[in-house]
């Protein structure tokens, strides 16, 4: 997965995770808070009407003492226990008591006087001064209250009940309305969440977009130009100037494509240097090598030697000397395709792309390896070259150099049977060339590794130290910079085939 | 209050502007009544007085009209000075306007289905009183000034048991008494006059039987702990009067109209509103004679 991917989920789904657990702390949080307000309000709510309950019982003693004050001292009982009905009934009174001296009851409010004689402490199970306390049951409230004229002079009492199951209806209805208050706040919020959510979704996206946007895009843009430098390319540009790791990451690869470029330019003059240094002397190597050889030969003909021994010692001279001349050759042939790499992988070196028939540098490079495959009885070279093969944007030299590096690895790997070399035009897009041998071929896992600098398959003991390990290296920097392709497969029958594409327009088309 | 002087004003002003005509006082039925309240009353007195009135047609009567006063006093003079034809009345306030003004006795009056009562003298059970004889010394109550059951005809009791009663403003007053007194307070409600008997406020109290059978007078709670001690003869309910003036012939047909209102739906309902009214009959000689005793007393 891409960079920019893994940031882009990793802030997703971190701000996301942390918008989650915000919220679940949030809801928690304010369930928990609306729980406990909701107590609190009831708690408050049910202290609140007590108190007032409480002294709206009071008040309405008051109220009743003073209307009943001159029917008390005029001992009209049918005028106390009117006006104990007019209260009854009413704003929750339950009942009322007027009492004697002695707390009896002189008149309860009923018509019947029922409750007449008894004493207070038997209409409520607790005595007089208890009962001064405004004791509270489930469901009543008690006010008791001395009716005293001036302080002092006794005329009797009053005791009052009051329903309290009203006022805890009323706690309970409050308190009811309070909850669906809340629970239409917490609604809203739900709502408001569901509205926020998507909202906070997006706004995620977009943080992580930017975030991965700014971390990824500078990330990928090194690792292009790494790529670049890979693949010898250290012409880069790197406009990233940023303080952070990330810029001294792009400083660093910039510097480290400066550094490459200097060393690959250094390493040019340095092999072009030393190839050039090194061919002269080779040259002169072989020169004088051949030269020692020819005039041995004409001084000291080996027909003259009667002598086994100097026979043997001229022999060895004539070999070392072939030995030397080989070798040299091999040097010299080493020199130049190192030349030829350096340049090609370098950009340095000068392509001659001219439009021409390529059948004409195949069969050239098929008549320079008669030589070679002369030498070599066993195996013989066909070719199947088409006359009508179209002129394509080709280096003729480079495609020349190309056939003859891939008949002589054939004639290397080829103890015994052919090599075949034909080109034909696929899909009428491409010039395809193959190199078909029945030599050793190339195992499965090196098809792709041979295209690479100093890899040789085994060698033979007939090939031994006879490659530069860059033929292929070279043929593959050449195809390619005809925008072709090149690659090699085992043959059915034994051997191997080196195939090589070239566009017929100078631009591979997919197929 | 306010109202009611209102209402006293504008009857009493009608009956001064009307023409002294004597024929066209006649074609006017003037009813009579003592009220506090003749806001509540006036609708029901009315309704009465043109039931009436619309029977009376043949004699001349075309409207009816409603005398309020303020208390027996005054409707007796009212009614002395042709002012007022028709009442209705318990025993003594009948008495005092056969006395006073000269009305005459028509018919009896039935209340609550009831054509007569008595008072009762009652104690608490308990305490030694046995009869009325020996209220002597001891404080009764009353319930007010204008109740016959439980004044007037109370009162004529102990008079003729040869006491004499005299007021006192609170109960406690007893001690104040001298031989041969019986004091009495007025307790207003018949119940407080139950009540303060079963407290021991005044040692008795008097009211109608038909009070004491009603629990609204009487409470159930407190009637067990009180007993009879003395019970006045039986009087008339109520009693229906006409000015002793009035043409004979129409006390004759108002006689007669009344005696079969009773059987008339219209006629029931209106005298039920009028004074919770049920029938009207003559009044039986026996009780005829007992009214004429509290005249002479």
């Amino acid at each position: 997965m891409r960079i920019s991917r893994q940031l882009f989920f990793m802030v997703l789904g971190t701000s996301m995770m942390t918008v989650a657990v915000a919220m679940a702390i949030l809801f928690l949080s304010m369930s928990q808070f609306l729980e406990r307000q909701h107590e609190m309000d009831r708690t408050l709510l049910q202290k609140t009407l007590t108190r007032q309950y409480s002294q709206y019982g009071k008040d309405l003693l008051e109220a009743i003492e003073e209307a009943i004050i001159n029917p008390m001292f005029l001992n009209d009982r049918a005028q106390i226990q009117a006006i104990l009905s007019s209260f009854i009934g009413r704003s929750g009174v339950l009942n009322i008591y007027v009492f004697d001296t002695h707390w009896r009851v002189l008149v309860d409010g009923t018509e019947d006087f029922s409750s007449r004689g008894k004493h207070i402490s038997d209409l409520f199970d607790i005595n007089v001064e208890q009962l001064k306390q405004a004791p509270t049951t489930q469901n009543e409230a008690i006010h008791v209250r001395e009716i005293l004229i001036n302080d002092e002079y006794l005329l009797g009492g009053i005791a009052l009940i009051v329903d309290r199951s009203s006022l805890l209806q009323s706690v309970d209805l409050l308190s009811q309305n309070m909850l669906q208050i809340q629970r239409e706040a917490k609604e809203t919020q739900y709502r408001a969440m569901f509205i926020i959510l998507p909202v906070i979704f997006l706004f995620s996206i977009g943080v992580s977009i930017f975030v991965a946007q700014y971390f990824s895009s500078p990330i990928k843009q090194v690792a292009r130009n790494v790529q670049r430098l890979e693949a010898g390319n250290y012409k880069i540009s790197l406009p990233i100037y940023r303080k952070d790791e990330i810029g001294d990451l792009a400083r660093s690869t910039h510097n480290l494509a400066r550094t490459l470029e200097e060393n690959e330019t250094f390493k040019g003059e340095l092999i072009s240097s030393v190839s050039h240094e090194l061919r002269t002397p080779l040259t002169s190597v072989l020169g004088f090598a051949k030269l020692i050889s020819r005039d041995l030969k004409n001084v000291i003909p080996a027909e003259t030697l009667t002598d086994d021994s100097q026979l043997k010692k001229v022999r060895r001279i004539e070999s070392n000397l072939d030995i030397i001349a080989l070798e040299s050759q091999r040097l010299t042939r080493l020199i130049s395709n190192v030349l030829d790499l350096s340049k090609i992988e370098s950009g340095t070196i000068e392509w001659d792309f001219t439009r021409a028939g390529i059948a004409e540098p195949l069969a050239v490079a098929a008549r320079s390896m008669h030589g070679v495959f002369a030498s070599l009885p066993k195996v013989k070279l066909t070719t199947d070259i088409p006359e009508d093969l179209p002129e394509i944007p080709i280096d003729r030299d480079r495609i020349e150099q190309v056939i003859v590096n891939l008949l002589s690895n054939a004639a290397k790997f080829t103890e015994e049977g052919s090599v075949h070399l034909d080109a034909r035009i696929v899909n009428g897009a491409m010039v395809q060339v193959n190199v078909t041998d029945t030599g050793i071929g190339i195992p499965e896992h090196m098809q792709d590794q041979i295209f690479e600098r100093f890899q040789q398959v085994a060698e033979s003991g007939r090939m031994k130290h006879n490659g530069t390990g860059l033929g292929l290296a070279i043929c593959k920097e050449i195809v390619e910079a005809h925008h072709g392709r090149i690659w090699s497969m085992q043959c059915t029958g034994g051997g191997s085939r080196f195939t090589f594409e070239i566009p017929i327009n100078g631009i591979i088309s997919e197929y | 209050m306010r109202s009611s002087i209102l209402i006293l004003f504008i009857s009493l002003s009608m009956l001064l502007a009307m023409p002294r005509d004597s024929h066209a006082t006649d074609t006017i039925l003037k009813v009579g009544r003592v009220s506090f309240n003749p806001r509540k009353h006036y609708p029901r007195v009315k309704a009465f007085a043109d039931y009436l009135v619309d029977h009376l047609g043949h004699l001349g009567y075309e409207k009816s009209q409603v005398v309020f006063t303020k208390d027996l006093d005054q409707l007796a003079a009212l009614m002395k000075a042709g002012k007022v034809d028709v009442i209705s009345e318990t025993v003594y306030a009948a008495a005092h306007l056969v006395d006073k003004a000269g009305a005459q006795i028509l018919l009896r009056e039935w209340r609550g289905g009831q054509s007569s009562y008595k008072s009762v003298f009652l104690k608490r059970k308990g305490t030694s009183i046995s009869n009325i004889r020996e209220l002597e010394g001891k404080m009764v109550a009353f319930e007010d000034p204008g109740s016959t059951s439980s004044f007037y005809l109370p009162a004529l009791e102990i008079a003729k048991a040869g006491l004499t009663l005299v007021e006192k403003k609170y109960p406690a007053q007893r001690l104040e008494l001298q031989p041969g007194e019986v004091g009495f307070v007025f307790a207003y409600q018949e119940v407080n006059i139950a009540l303060w008997i079963q407290e021991g406020l005044v040692d008795a109290g008097a009211m109608s039987d038909l009070d004491m059978a009603n629990p609204r007078h009487m409470p159930d709670t407190v009637l067990p702990h009180l007993d009879v001690i003395h019970s006045s003869p039986t009087y008339p309910r109520s009693l229906f009067l006409v000015r002793g003036s009035l043409d004979p012939k129409t006390q004759n047909s108002i006689r007669d109209i009344l005696l079969r209102a009773h059987e008339d739906p219209d006629g029931l309902l209106i005298m039920d509103n009028y004074w919770n009214v049920s029938k009207y009959d003559v009044l039986p000689e026996p009780e005829r004679r007992i009214v004429d005793s509290i005249r002479l007393e």
